[in-house]
């Protein structure tokens, strides 16, 4: 399994865990989710996918436009079998 | 949308042979094992002494007929891994089931036709393996060295099954093809989303318990790649459909579209998307406010000082978004804090 060479904040690991637990949904609905502010969230996003925690492309259906989706890497590293740091 | 999901006329069918050869197994016990006693009517003796003969003459080619049947249902089982329940419902499979049958029943008639009388262990050896063995075997008698079938001398006892069989297959492929084409389809239409589609499709996985880890893993990895940023939108869609269909089979499919056409806040419908109610709300929040009139509708909804201050903060300018993805972050908030049905009242 693959091994991150990225550091998470409380926050990334909080919108981790909010996918993990809720499934794929779109940023604006992350956002809402964890409190975080919708252009921070849009920058964290895609930081995150850059990183291959998080898959984020565009979904015509979603009020935003995107879709946002844990990676399954990041689920075993959300749920401690990818030794979380 | 009160769409019912309709059993198939092939289901319909089976049901009623079903049926049928359990009434006739169940008349004929009664009359064979029935007491004549003096009180029966004349004809009864006779008509129970030919039908016991009747049915011992019957049994081999009922047993050998059922092999042959057996043998071709394991046959299309093996051949439609993927779908193998629906693969058996189509007309084409009880096609090649029954001509499965006829064959090995002709086998048996002939086989007493051209040899000497033999114990009914034996015929059933010879009919239910060498026969059933020969129509399916292709014997090489020469081979050139080095080259592939062009070279071969060989006779394909098994050429008129091999070509039945394979025209059985194509048609049940076919069959299979439109039946999930009509899934999928209505799939894409009951669950739009991608989002809705994605979190189907992972349950789907997850709750399969014959699957192994290393199963699980390499599905959810396929999954993913499906969602991958470069693939079209409907072409993740489809495929993401089409994966739950493959994975969940067609009985649970139906079920997925039968909660969504009744019952929409069943436990499956609320656990893979949220209630088609909301997505509304939102859209009206989006589309009826701009980034001002959502910040004062959300100041004449709550007092929470907290609420506000998120509210006042995501509707500020700022070029790392769009307007949308905020209007839509403080509509999803709006409906978190204040409550669908308090909103909807209101909206």
């Amino acid at each position: 399994m693959k091994r991150f060479q990225f550091e998470l904040t409380d926050t990334e690991t909080k919108v981790l865990n909010t996918l993990a637990s809720r499934g794929a949904m779109s940023p604006s609905q992350v956002a809402a989710e964890t409190w975080i502010l919708p252009g921070d969230m849009r920058t964290m996003l895609q930081e995150m996918s850059s990183a291959g925690f998080v898959v984020l492309r565009e979904d015509s259906n979603s009020p935003d436009g995107w879709l946002v989706a844990i990676t399954n890497n990041a689920r075993g590293f959300v749920n401690g079998s990818n030794g979380k740091r | 949308m009160t769409e019912n999901i309709a059993p198939t006329s092939a289901s319909i069918g089976a049901k009623i042979l079903l049926l049928l050869v359990i009434l006739l197994s169940f008349v004929v016990v009664v009359l064979l094992v029935w007491p004549v006693g003096p009180a029966a009517p004349t004809w009864m003796g006779p008509f129970q002494g030919d039908l016991r003969h009747f049915t011992a003459v019957l049994a081999p080619f009922l047993v050998i007929g059922f092999v042959g049947g057996l043998i071709g249902v394991a046959e299309l089982v093996s051949t439609f891994k993927t779908y193998p329940r629906e693969a058996l419902l189509t007309r084409w499979a009880w096609v090649l089931i029954f001509a499965n049958v006829l064959a090995a029943i002709a086998a048996l008639l002939i086989l007493r036709a051209t040899t000497s009388p033999m114990s009914f262990l034996m015929e059933f050896l010879i009919v239910a393996f060498g026969f059933q063995g020969i129509i399916r075997t292709r014997f090489v008698l020469a081979k050139q060295v080095g080259s592939d079938k062009d070279g071969e001398v060989a006779i394909n006892l098994g050429w008129l099954y091999d070509q039945f069989s394979n025209l059985a297959r194509r048609q049940i492929d076919l069959e299979l093809m439109n039946n999930r084409r009509t899934a999928v389809t209505r799939l894409l239409h009951y669950y739009p989303t991608l989002a809705e589609l994605y979190d189907i499709a992972l349950y789907t996985i997850t709750a399969r318990e014959t699957l192994t880890a290393e199963e699980e893993q390499q599905k959810l990895g396929e999954l993913e790649k499906l969602i991958d940023p470069k693939a079209p939108e409907h072409f993740a869609k489809t495929s993401i459909a089409l994966m739950i269909l493959e994975n969940g089979g067609q009985s649970y499919v139906n079920l997925l579209l039968d909660q969504a056409m009744n019952q929409p806040g069943t436990a499956v419908a609320t656990a893979a998307a949220p209630p088609a109610r909301q997505d509304t709300l939102i859209r009206r929040l989006v589309d009826g406010y701009d980034l001002e009139g959502l910040v004062t509708l959300t100041n004449q909804l709550t007092d929470d000082e907290a609420v506000q201050e998120y509210v006042q903060l995501a509707a500020q300018p700022n070029p790392a978004t769009s307007q949308a993805e905020q209007k839509a972050t403080i509509a999803h908030f709006l409906i978190q804090q204040i409550g669908a049905d308090a909103l909807s009242r209101i909206l």
